[in-house]
């Protein structure tokens, strides 16, 4: 009897032990299969130290009712946001451009780490913005057209798909792997360099151009995105920094080879991209435009 | 083949031989401008309704070509509608959110329903129905829709994001509470649009004002985003309409996605049915006055019918007739509804190469195109001849528009039917009464009434329920007037007598024959001769007293009861 009692206040003491030790940011395995964001095979990389990063849930366990249909309108929108979010798209990029693996890979601006942050405060804005309001800037710079309604069925659907991509995340904590790769500089960066490590590692896909790669079929889009050019991202747009740049270019490029350039040399690929020409700043006046230097240069 | 027969089924081939050169001529050049003319009322409303601007175009096209083909009118031009936009919206708003695609699901759903509900009205010949529906509260519910409008869209005006869907009065005070967050930007678009729609309305008559506003709106908001930047000027957009050229649909009756909506489905098409009759046949029924043309209302009635039928499977919300439109397509000189079908086409082409220019066009631009819109529903001149009448007019007015404001515009269209009724009802039931005086009168005493006599003409009908009013004037004759002598109803214009009604006469009759006077009846025709033995009228009057104005008398043939018209109606 006495055995017995020892043995379930034994029991006791495990479970509740696990339940401590059980974090799930650090036990769960890393890595999810994207299915339609393109090239697929190339982008399925293993993160740099496994088991760090959240993990979404996967593309099968969309639910099977209307949140989840919202959910994979959401994912169209995101993943093809050429044909599914031509209503508001200015520009030849999709949302996959830059927020890599449907949006799921650590260090490539990751759904997951951004939605349990907001509403937050942006220096950009100089007020709190909702997840809403910072959706409408990735329109409005990144895929330099207009920005969708708060409550157009565009945005709900985004919403629902980064809602349903973050299941789990803890609210207000800077989860590991969001954003970019934190960057250092050690010189001042250089665009000679700059165009000599853009000729060798970026431009057999970005082209000599920088002008990127459309689809062979009919499909509306890049398959490799343009760097710079009318089709690109704009003044605004926070790849348009240098840093920013730099930063996404050490996390995540060349694709499947992230973490091999060094910080200067990133930031050189960066510079060499923010000389080019691409669209306006529409937060300017077109003389500003025209007649002042843009922004986002190196600081 | 019967050629009625083909008429019928093809009602098109009526007006098919008509077409020459000249004809053809005038009408495509008057589809044109009717096409160009729908253009921004096709955004602005699909925005009412809850639906992407698309669904507006396809709306203001398909049909269209269906009721010009089987409608009666060969003027009348249907498209999207401003109240049954507003009803949709409302109704449709619990069940989805607008835009998503459960929206444009249940919308297109409600098209086929209520084109069924139209087609039932037409078959079963009801279509006349619409001719009883009063005028005045048409006019409350047309007001009410301008009100609701202008309400809902101070919200995009001010460059602010509203949840529409909510009651009216809690719209008004999120107005009142989110002022100070207006976009200014935002304002100083619309309030451009809205006074250049304003200025060209009243000084540039000849010019479409809904398109001058639109440009000049959108040229202020261009200047103001080269000036500031856009991004700073920060106005919402349209954005570019993915369009197809044949967007097949169909409606959804499947459990899973029509069960939880049905009941409020089923409520708003019976309004939308109603609403959208009710307004294609008085505008039939105005363009046939103008045109000279003779309308079938049950032909109009099928054509509405089928053109929300068919609309549904070519993603159409419901549509009814424009008045606006059919206005204009009459002034430019349509002849044949071949101008309808031109204007589809017309409006088809142009938004394929208006495409980029229409994805610019900010919301508060639509916004103002609203404000005239609506404002152009609030008819003053006719509210305030309304308004200046004492009586039932006045309180039915403002009772329907108080209703259609504040409990929504498919309560304003039950109340109104209602109100409709209770009005014709109580219309009826008043008989004409007047008592006549110096010669009118002696031309009615008969020769055998010796003395003072009354003569009191009763016009109308009496039946139960206007006995009342009747036995309130005998009563008032006898006593506050003091007309006691000899009686002479006058009831050559009396259409209908019953059975109650004749109760209130003996009574009459039989009070005078007590005092010792007589009553005489004046009648035109033996159309109340059964009523008058059956209730015994005749017997108390005695056949003496039964006059006919046509100089018959009263024969009955005893063994059949037949009565034989002696020759009065020649």
């Amino acid at each position: 009897m006495k055995l017995q009692l020892i043995l379930l206040w034994l029991i006791l003491i495990s479970s509740i032990g696990l339940a401590q030790e059980l974090d799930p940011l650090e036990v769960r395995p890393s890595l999810a299969t994207p299915r339609l964001s393109i090239p697929t095979n190339l982008t399925t990389v293993p993160v740099v130290n496994p088991g760090e990063y959240f993990v979404p849930p996967y593309v099968e366990d969309i639910p099977d009712d209307n949140f989840g249909e919202l959910v994979k309108i959401g994912r169209n929108i995101f993943v093809n946001t050429q044909k599914y979010g031509k209503r508001y798209v200015g520009n030849g990029l999709n949302c996959t451009n830059c927020h890599l693996s449907e949006g799921r890979k650590a260090n490539a601006a990751p759904l997951w780490a951004a939605y349990g942050l907001y509403p937050m405060y942006r220096h950009k804005n100089k007020e709190v913005v909702t997840f809403e309001e910072r959706i409408q800037d990735c329109f409005k710079y990144s895929l330099d057209g207009i920005a969708p309604m708060v409550d157009s069925p565009e945005m709900e659907a985004l919403v629902a798909y980064a809602h349903w991509l973050s299941k789990g995340v803890p609210v207000g904590i800077a989860l590991p792997g969001r954003g970019f790769t934190p960057i250092k500089k050690t010189r001042t960066p250089s665009t000679e360099n700059g165009e000599i490590l853009y000729k060798t590692q970026c431009a057999i896909c970005h082209g000599k151009d920088g002008l990127g790669y459309k689809y062979e079929d009919d499909r509306p889009g890049y398959m490799f995105p343009p760097l710079w050019g009318p089709d690109s991202f704009n003044r605004a747009a926070g790849m348009n920094k240098v840093k920013t740049a730099a930063q996404f270019i050490k996390a995540n490029m060349p694709l499947g080879k992230g973490f091999t350039l060094t910080d200067d040399e990133a930031l050189d690929i960066g510079l060499y991209m923010w000389i080019q020409s691409r669209p306006y700043d529409p937060r300017r006046s077109i003389i500003t435009n025209i007649f002042m230097p843009p922004p986002g240069g190196c600081e | 083949m019967n050629q009625t027969f083909l008429y019928k089924i093809f009602p098109f081939l009526r007006w098919i031989p008509m077409l020459d050169r000249n004809t053809i001529k005038v009408d495509v050049i008057a589809g044109i401008v009717a096409g160009v003319l729908i253009l921004p009322q096709a955004i602005a409303l699909s925005t009412l309704a809850g639906m992407p601007p698309e669904y507006g175009f396809y709306t203001a096209i398909f049909p269209v070509i269906i009721a010009s083909l089987y409608g009666s009118s060969w003027h009348a031009l249907s498209g999207p509608n401003t109240a049954m936009c507003i009803m949709m919206g409302s109704a449709l708003a619990i069940y989805a959110s607008d835009g998503t695609p459960n929206y444009i699901m249940y919308a297109i759903t409600l098209s086929f329903m209520v084109g069924v509900i139209q087609m039932m009205f037409g078959v079963f010949k009801l279509g006349i129905i619409f001719n009883y529906f009063s005028h005045t509260i048409m006019i409350a519910i047309v007001t009410g829709v301008g009100i609701i409008i202008i309400i809902q869209q101070v919200g995009s005006f001010l460059g602010l994001t509203m949840n529409v869907p909510e009651p009216i009065e809690d719209t008004v005070v999120q107005i009142f509470y989110s002022f100070p967050m207006s976009n200014w930007y935002a304002v100083f678009v619309g309030t451009v649009t809205v006074i250049s729609g304003l200025i060209v309305k009243r000084y540039f008559k000849k010019w479409p004002y809904l398109i001058v506003c639109v440009v000049i709106g959108m040229i202020a908001a261009k200047i103001l985003e080269l000036i500031f930047g856009s991004a700073t000027v920060n106005l919402d957009k349209l954005g570019t309409m993915a369009l197809s050229v044949l967007p097949l649909s169909a409606p959804d009756f499947s459990p899973e996605n029509f069960a939880e909506a049905a009941e409020g489905l089923y409520t708003a098409a019976f309004v939308l049915a109603f609403l959208g009759l009710m307004q294609s046949c008085v505008i039939a029924r105005a363009m046939a006055i103008k045109s000279g043309q003779n309308v079938n209302m049950n032909q109009e009635v099928i054509g509405q019918g089928l053109s929300n039928i068919g609309g549904s499977f070519l993603s159409c919300f419901p549509s009814c007739g424009s008045f606006n439109r059919s206005a204009s397509n009459l002034e430019t000189g349509a002849i044949t509804p071949l101008a309808g079908i031109i204007s589809a086409f017309a409006l088809g082409l142009l938004i394929f190469f208006a495409n980029p220019i229409i994805a610019e066009m900010p919301v508060t631009v639509m916004a103002g195109v609203l404000f005239l819109v609506g404002a152009g529903l609030i008819k003053v001149k006719d509210i305030k001849k309304l308004l200046q009448i004492r009586g039932d007019a006045r309180i039915m007015f403002l009772l329907c528009l108080g209703v259609t404001v504040y409990g929504g515009l498919d309560k304003g269209v039950f109340l109104g039917i209602f109100l409709s009724v209770v009005a014709y009802l109580r219309s009826t039931s008043k008989p004409e009464l007047d008592l006549f005086f110096g010669e009118d009168a002696e031309q009615y005493v008969p020769a055998n009434l010796a003395g003072k006599a009354t003569v009191l003409q009763i016009s109308g009908s009496v039946f139960f329920g206007s006995v009342h009013v009747l036995e309130q004037v005998l009563s008032d004759l006898d006593k506050v007037d003091n007309r006691q002598g000899h009686l002479v109803f006058a009831n050559e214009y009396l259409h209908h007598l019953d059975m109650a009604g004749a109760d209130i006469l003996l009574q009459e009759v039989n009070k005078r024959k007590k005092n010792g006077y007589q009553a005489a009846f004046w009648l035109r025709d033996h159309n109340l001769d059964r009523v008058l033995e059956n209730s015994g009228l005749t017997e108390a009057l005695g056949p003496e007293n039964i006059h006919y104005t046509y100089g018959c008398t009263l024969t009955v043939e005893k063994i059949t009861n037949y009565k034989i018209n002696n020759g009065c109606i020649q």
